[in-house]
């Protein structure tokens, strides 16, 4: 009995609310957690792929800086190269073959416009 | 007394004559003109009648009428041998120039001195221009002489094969004017590079 003659309160308990204080602080540190969870494996996905990315980058980078100086030197190794006497006198030889290996009279006749060869 | 005046009067014909023969000689050899550049075939006949000033009597233009379209035929067949060479012999005048210029490139990066080289691939250059350009005229003016109606101007068609003559005599001349410089001039310059460049070699 209450000494200021007073009824006791009742317990009110909320018609929502079905579980008690301590249930509802678990549930919200399950949700941290999880929500935690997903932050980490996302991150370090993430990362993941930035690694591979990188890697691959790298690796691709690295092949098309080494392909041209394979390829200058060989495709045109004469400019990289000092000339020699043998290769003055190769390239003085082959215009002494292109220029005499040329038919004067066979490609332009000296007489093919005259008249008589006409039948003018 | 009239004896010696009329001897003066045959004398100065004479030389009178002589002086319209040459004139009119070198008409005839003068060369002609290029063809300005997107020229109709009624322009290019108009030069070359004025250039050639070509005079037929009766007989000749008879003659070419009756002869000019199996003539012009011949022509036909000679234009495309003659693009056929020409086409040929300048792969290799560009195949020539394009070693000379390796060389002297390659010679550069040793700093040995290519001045005489470069000239005279200067030169060799200015001879080719010289050639093709007469090589165009020339079959610019085969194209004209197939294409003119011969019967209607023979005039025009005589014109037009003279200056083919003279085209036909300016591209021999200047084959054989880079031949000889190749062979007189470049030539020896490449040997004694060579040469040069062997001294060293046994010196090092």
């Amino acid at each position: 009995m209450d000494p200021n003659n007073q009824t006791p309160s009742p317990i009110i308990t909320p018609p929502d609310q079905s579980e008690s204080p301590a249930s509802n602080f678990e549930d919200k540190a399950e949700k941290q957690r999880k929500i935690r969870k997903i932050v980490l494996i996302a991150a370090g996905a993430t990362i993941l792929i930035l690694t591979i990315v990188g890697i691959v980058a790298s690796l691709s980078g690295g092949d098309k800086k080494k392909q041209p100086d394979t390829n200058q030197t060989t495709q045109t190794p004469e400019l990289t190269r000092n000339p020699t006497a043998i290769d003055i006198e190769s390239v003085n030889n082959s215009i002494n073959s292109s220029i005499t290996g040329l038919n004067d009279e066979q490609d332009f006749p000296a007489s093919n416009l005259d008249d008589k060869n006409l039948g003018l | 007394m009239p004896k010696v005046a009329n001897k003066i009067h045959i004398l100065i014909i004479a030389v009178f004559a002589c002086l319209f023969l040459m004139a009119a000689t070198a008409g005839a050899q003068t060369p002609p003109a290029d063809a300005p550049a997107g020229s109709s075939l009624e322009q290019r006949v108009a030069q070359r009648k004025k250039e050639r000033a070509v005079a037929l009597d009766q007989n000749t233009t008879e003659r070419l009428q009756n002869r000019c379209t199996d003539a012009q035929g011949k022509i036909r067949s000679i234009r495309g041998s003659y693009t056929t060479s020409s086409n040929k012999r300048n792969d290799v005048y560009k195949d020539i120039d394009a070693k000379l210029w390796i060389i002297i490139g390659s010679l550069k990066l040793i700093d040995k001195d290519t001045f005489t080289l470069e000239q005279q691939r200067l030169e060799l250059l200015k001879q080719i221009k010289a050639f093709d350009n007469a090589s165009v005229q020339m079959r610019q003016t085969l194209d004209d002489i197939t294409a003119i109606n011969c019967k209607a101007d023979p005039a025009g068609f005589k014109s037009l094969l003279e200056t083919a003559k003279i085209y036909n005599s300016q591209v021999r001349s200047s084959f054989v004017s880079i031949k000889t410089y190749i062979v007189d001039q470049i030539k020896p310059t490449l040997s004694s590079l060579a040469n040069d460049l062997k001294i060293k070699a046994s010196t090092e």
